[in-house]
């Protein structure tokens, strides 16, 4: 019940925030108080000038309160209007109400508190200064002007007014901070609420993500591993071959599937899920190779200048397979005699979005391409397909050694 | 041949466990057997004639108890090296594994040269720790060193055959004299002989 009227009164706490409403409640309390003010100094027969000051703030009180709840006008100037109009008001009712005898300072005091607590806070010492001010003033007025004071009737009259207005004063005084108390409370509560939802919230996406994060290990463990049986599978089998043809074919197989099997191994490594370094790669891939034909890190190097060494596992396994076809068919053909023999990979920057790719050994030249179209014809069509893929263009030199340099447009 | 060089291999992938055995077995490693989980390993070790020196172990096995306890167990029971062989390579699953004191940590897919490599270091530690001697100097020929000196660094024998261009018949009877000749037991204790005389 009082809650309805509160909120009919001062307005919903939806549309009104909480200093609006503040202010709705005071000017309508304070309308009725000089309503009652009205009437009282009326029948009680006190100063013409004590009702029409009453009749006035009566009117202005109204009159804010009515923009403010109805309107929705709630600026600072709202509050300055208000209290231009109290001191005004009140300034003058001070000398008919008994001056320092009387009630009017408690009333400043009272609206002095109240407009602290609902102006900005860069008018708060303006409004202090402005009614402060203005309560030692009428002070000093009245002690060098003391013929202006219209004093009390009687003692009777004198403390009847002050027992109304104290009481009035301060019920309305703890009113507003009772109401100001509870508003800030709920606030607080709801900081809280919304703090422990948002630790909630991040809890759970933190799990979710390293529920993710197991998935993508657990993924790329599978892969690894499948990759280790289907490399172990073939070794098996050309453990078993008889024939020499079928053997080679069957290992040559199987570097083809270690050497994509390796940018699995490097992109865990990497933490990034999607891209390989591809100097470590090549690194890695050239040695195994040379491992795996009896060679060692003295005859193969890999040079390695890019702008961004992540390289997309889309272009690195392309470039990887070719450089397996590659280097293979150099180790095979090339170094029948060859003293030193040596392999250089590189891959370079030519330009933002163009890449060189070059293989080139010191090997019989010649006779290793031709090689590598006959025998491994599979190879060399592999080769051109990857190219073909990479969007790139292939050629080959012998100086005397052969060189394969593959532009990719990145 | 006496006291060859023995190896346990774990793992639940019995293809690549395959693999794995056949490799070694060509270059003259001994396969203690193949585990497909814990029980199969202690089974092993307790029926085995010759305890297995090196165990080929993988993390991820199946049954209650995984690589890295078995590991640590084995290591503690039967004195074995532990060589982990895994697809993992998270920080969570090297920690874990590291408490077992591995010998080496191999990353699925291993090359054979890598599997090799570690497959020397592990007994490296093993004759290490036995304290062998041997009372005299190594007598090897150039050629034999030379073929060695490869198998120390991880060749297989058919890679030093393609290599040296000979055939690999001919690469492990080069090896098998060796240790004749010398009155070593088995290749690794070999290669750890000749890096203590040099």
């Amino acid at each position: 019940m009082l809650k309805r009227v509160y909120h009919y009164i001062a307005g919903d706490n939806t549309t009104y925030r909480f200093e609006h409403r503040v202010f709705n409640l005071t000017s309508f309390v304070i309308t009725l108080f000089c309503l009652q003010g009205t009437l009282i100094n009326y029948l009680l027969g006190l100063h013409w000038a004590t009702v029409w000051l009453a009749i006035i703030g009566t009117v202005i009180s109204a009159t804010l309160f009515y923009l403010s709840r109805v309107r929705k006008w709630f600026t600072p100037a709202t509050i300055f209007i208000y209290i231009t109009g109290t001191i005004l008001l009140l300034g003058f009712m001070h000398f008919y109400n008994g001056a320092s005898y009387g009630t009017i300072i408690y009333l400043i005091i009272m609206l002095l508190n109240i407009f602290l607590l609902i102006a900005q806070r860069r008018h708060q010492l303006l409004i202090y200064s402005l009614l402060a001010g203005t309560a030692l003033l009428l002070i000093v007025v009245e002690y060098f002007f003391p013929q202006l004071v219209v004093p009390y009737a009687s003692v009777d009259q004198r403390l009847t007014d002050h027992v109304t207005v104290l009481v009035y004063s301060l019920f309305f005084t703890m009113l507003i901070i009772v109401l100001f108390r509870r508003s800030y409370d709920r606030e607080q509560k709801m900081v809280l609420d919304q703090k422990r939802e948002l630790e909630e919230a991040y809890r759970l996406t933190t799990e979710k993500n390293e529920y993710i994060e197991s998935l993508v290990r657990e993924l790329h463990h599978r892969v690894k591993n499948n990759l280790q049986i289907v490399s172990s599978l073939l070794s098996l089998q050309s453990n078993r071959l008889e024939d020499d043809k079928a053997r080679m074919a069957l290992e040559e197989g199987r570097t083809r599937v270690d050497a994509m099997a390796m940018i699995h191994q490097q992109l865990y490594m990497e933490n990034d899920l999607a891209a390989v370094n591809i100097e470590d790669y090549l690194g890695t891939l050239t040695l195994s190779l040379a491992g795996s034909f009896g060679y060692n890190s003295g005859n193969i190097r890999t040079a390695v200048q890019l702008k961004n060494r992540s390289v997309d596992i889309d272009m690195a396994i392309p470039i990887g397979l070719i450089v397996n076809e590659l280097v293979t068919n150099s180790f095979k053909h090339a170094f029948h005699g060859v003293a030193d023999p040596k392999i250089i990979i590189s891959l370079q920057q030519q330009s933002d979005d163009r890449l060189i790719l070059t293989i080139a050994d010191n090997g019989n030249g010649l006779k290793s391409s031709e090689a590598l179209n006959k025998a491994t014809s599979f190879g060399i069509k592999l080769v051109n397909m990857l190219v073909d893929q990479l969007n790139g263009v292939m050629t080959i030199r012998e100086n005397p050694g052969i060189t394969f340099t593959i532009e990719i447009r990145a | 041949m006496k006291d060859r060089a023995t190896v346990l291999v774990v793992e639940d992938e019995l293809i690549t466990a395959e693999s794995i055995a056949e490799l070694l077995t060509d270059e003259e490693y001994k396969i203690a057997g193949i585990a497909k989980d814990a029980a199969g390993a202690f089974r092993i070790c307790t029926e085995a004639s010759e305890i297995p020196q090196v165990v080929i172990c993988d993390i991820n096995i199946k049954g209650e108890m995984k690589g890295t306890a078995l590991a640590k167990e084995l290591k503690e029971t039967y004195g074995c090296e532990i060589i982990f062989i895994t697809a993992y390579s998270d920080a969570k699953t090297l920690l874990a594994a590291f408490e077992a004191d591995p010998a080496m940590y191999v990353m699925k897919p291993y090359s054979d040269t890598q599997l090799l490599v570690a497959v020397q270091l592990a007994f490296h530690k093993v004759f290490k720790k036995q304290n062998v001697q041997v009372s005299n100097k190594l007598m090897l020929t150039e050629r034999e060193k030379e073929i060695a000196q490869l198998v120390a660094n991880g060749f297989s024998s058919k890679q030093i055959a393609r290599k040296l261009t000979i055939s690999i018949e001919t690469v492990k009877t080069h090896r098998r004299r060796m240790l004749q000749k010398n009155n070593v037991s088995n290749f690794p204790q070999l290669v750890f002989l000749m890096n203590q005389d040099a």
